[in-house]
């Protein structure tokens, strides 16, 4: 080691670290948080395993049969469902189904929480499933709203097929349904003028949880219900009061109407064996369609004024004043039917860039913002929806899968598509997209679909790793390498 | 079999005892510590996840060192993700006044470094590791290794000023 090193090996070894937070109590922490990804990971892995193990035996997942839920019950339990229960009827014809079950903890909530169908929606709610080495979880996030206001909250619910509780992380997947991140945060309690007891999640304004309760049946099945006053996914406006108790929700979890609809475990079983063996074989499960021929033509553009740029900028970045030192350096302003101000602004502040359309805006273009300076091809995405091109581009098309090509607006080496429904926050984009880009003569010169999803890649000097693929321990010869922005 | 209660105490044990070492390892390389603290959780999640075998071989340092060069450099490389005003934040601005973190200098000429030649000081002279011990570590040759030292320790020596070189004795 030359003086120099020794040098600086020592003045490392004596860096006095200025500005250390002080750490307290943080090992636990650590441990709740690799636990709840461990358990994420773990589960995961588990369907999987479950998936291929029902499919290379051929045989299905044993669930017993039950011919009436009150079966369930030991005498004196509670049961507060008429006989009529529910399940079966509605077609499972969604991913992994379940419609039926999905309808039956729907029908079953509003029973207890909502019987005058004030608040819930009459149709399904989203689903959820999962299944592990004993069965299956069937969870469904239902919207909760109030009349008179214009936020959402929302109702978790799910049952599992009996035996579910037998698998190592059955009751931290169903604990996490009713919002107990751990399990040691929650409490069992007795459900009043009865022995048995269930698992209650206590208020969280962090995550606005009012309240969670979960019960493990003698058959080893388990029933749920999270109560949000903020349906996260499809608002950002809680409601005032989710008017659920805790008694209605512990009669909720008992009630034995709900169930697993068997008819559907085995629909769901061929679905999940498809896509693991699709998934094995490197191919997608659910075919991209970018068959239509149909072109959507770019709208028309003009240029924004400065006065417009700086108006869609203050817009922008209201409540992050952070973000003033940005400067506003290109618009356009883009003529569709749409109700909505549709706009393509850029601002930039040194090499970090920023766009903003109607509802967002978008930190790119520097390692700093976990972005790069470099572009993936000849044209490259930030978003479905925008991103950059080279100098020899010409023409841009973006399809999502079963729809027409769109045409993007293209300016100074930015293309934007303006997917109304997407940005306007009415309809997810749809995936997976197919990007294209034409040089002048009409010829295409890169298509997104050609290009293994899986690639590294490096940069355009071809000497380091940008963003690793699938393997972390890529070669930089093997990866493909980035283009630098000619604008 | 280990019990789960086993893995929890055993990892807590080490977390407690490792981690403040762990997060300046992870501040040297990006000199920020909130992002030292992003750096170092993404790595015990990975670290809690192998703990069992890694225990068993008695490589939790190692492994841990790894999972947190690498969680850095993917950081650095992660291709771009959305971000909305009010949900997960904007880059914030800089301040014009020196702030804790560039107050030293050492740690401000490491944070002109390019991220491998900084993971590879970091490997070198933090750790002790040897070339082929660093060339393993960060998956490129020995020559890589000296030749990202070399251009390291110049770049260091140009961004320091003479005072500091004269002051801290290093350097010179």
């Amino acid at each position: 080691m030359t003086h120099e090193e020794d040098q600086l090996r020592r003045r490392l070894a004596e860096f006095n670290f200025p500005g250390e937070p002080v750490d307290a109590g943080r090992a636990e922490d650590d441990l709740v948080r690799a636990r709840s990804a461990h358990r994420r990971r773990t589960a995961a892995w588990t369907t999987a395993t479950a998936g291929i193990v029902a499919l290379g035996a051929g045989i299905a997942f044993a669930v017993p049969n039950f011919d009436s839920g009150a079966e369930l019950f030991a005498a004196g339990e509670p049961n507060v469902m008429d006989e009529a229960g529910c399940g079966g009827g509605a077609p499972a014809d969604e991913h992994l189904g379940f419609a039926g079950t999905r309808q039956c903890l729907l029908d079953v909530a509003a029973k207890h929480f909502d019987p005058e169908r004030i608040h819930l929606p009459e149709v399904l709610g989203s689903a959820g499933t999962g299944s592990g080495e004993h069965g299956w979880r069937v969870s469904s996030k239902l919207e909760w709203q109030v009349p008179g206001e214009s936020g959402l909250g929302m109702i978790e619910v799910a049952v599992t097929t009996p035996g579910y509780a037998e698998g190592d992380y059955a009751e931290r997947d169903m604990a996490s349904v009713i919002g107990c991140e751990e399990i040691a945060d929650c409490e069992y309690q007795t459900v009043p003028g009865t022995e048995q007891q269930v698992f209650v999640a206590e208020a969280d304004p962090a995550r606005n949880l009012l309240l969670g309760v979960m019960y493990q049946r003698p058959d080893g099945s388990f029933t749920g219900v999270g109560v949000y006053d903020l349906f996260g996914n499809n608002s950002l406006e809680p409601v005032s009061n989710v008017d659920i108790t805790l008694e209605q929700a512990m009669a909720f979890v008992m009630d034995p109407a709900l169930q697993v609809d068997q008819s559907e475990i085995a629909e769901a079983e061929k679905v999940l064996a498809e896509e693991l063996a699709a998934a094995e074989s490197g191919q997608a499960p659910d075919e991209a369609d970018f068959s239509s021929p149909e072109v959507i033509p770019a709208p028309a553009v003009h240029d924004m004024t400065v006065a417009e740029m700086r108006a869609a900028f203050e817009e922008c970045i209201e409540g992050a004043d952070d973000s003033r030192s940005f400067e506003p350096v290109l618009g356009i302003s883009i003529e569709t039917d749409s109700d909505l101000p549709m706009y393509m602004l850029i601002a930039e502040r040194g090499s970090t860039k920023m766009l903003c359309d109607y509802t967002s805006a978008m930190l790119f273009g520097t390692a700093g913002v976990k972005g790069t300076p470099y572009l993936r091809g000849e044209v490259s995405s930030e978003n479905p929806y925008f991103g950059r091109y080279t100098s020899n581009i010409d023409r841009i098309t973006v399809q999502f899968s079963g729809e027409p090509q769109r045409e993007a607006v293209m300016k100074d080496g930015y293309w934007y598509v303006p997917y109304e429904e997407a940005i306007s926050g009415t309809d997810v984009m749809p995936s997976p997209a197919a990007l294209r880009g034409y040089d002048a003569s009409g010829e295409l010169v890169y298509d997104s679909t050609t290009v293994d999803p899986e690639a590294c890649y490096a940069n355009p000097e071809g000497t380091e790793i940008v963003h690793h693929g699938t393997d972390e321990d890529s070669d930089v010869k093997d990866c493909i390498r980035m283009l630098e922005w000619d604008f | 079999m280990r019990s789960k209660q086993a893995r929890a105490d055993e990892f807590v044990t080490y977390v407690a005892a490792r981690r403040r070492y762990l997060r300046r390892t992870a501040y040297l390389l990006c000199g920020d510590w909130h992002l030292a603290e992003d750096v170092v959780q993404a790595a015990l999640i990975k670290l809690y996840a192998a703990w069992p075998r890694i225990r068993r071989e008695g490589a939790e340092d190692a492994y841990a060192r790894r999972t947190i060069i690498r969680a850095y450099l993917d950081e650095k490389r992660r291709p771009w993700r959305r971000e909305r005003f009010g949900l997960d934040g904007v880059e914030p601005v800089q301040p014009s006044a020196p702030s804790y973190e560039n107050t030293d200098a050492l740690i401000t000429a490491l944070k002109t470094l390019p991220e491998r030649q900084r993971a590879t000081i970091v490997l070198r002279y933090w750790y002790g590791l040897s070339v082929d011990e660093t060339a393993a570590e960060l998956g490129c040759s020995a020559g890589t290794v000296k030749s990202q030292t070399a251009r390291a320790i110049r770049s260091l020596r140009e961004f320091l000023s003479p005072d500091d070189v004269t002051m801290e004795g290093w350097l010179s």
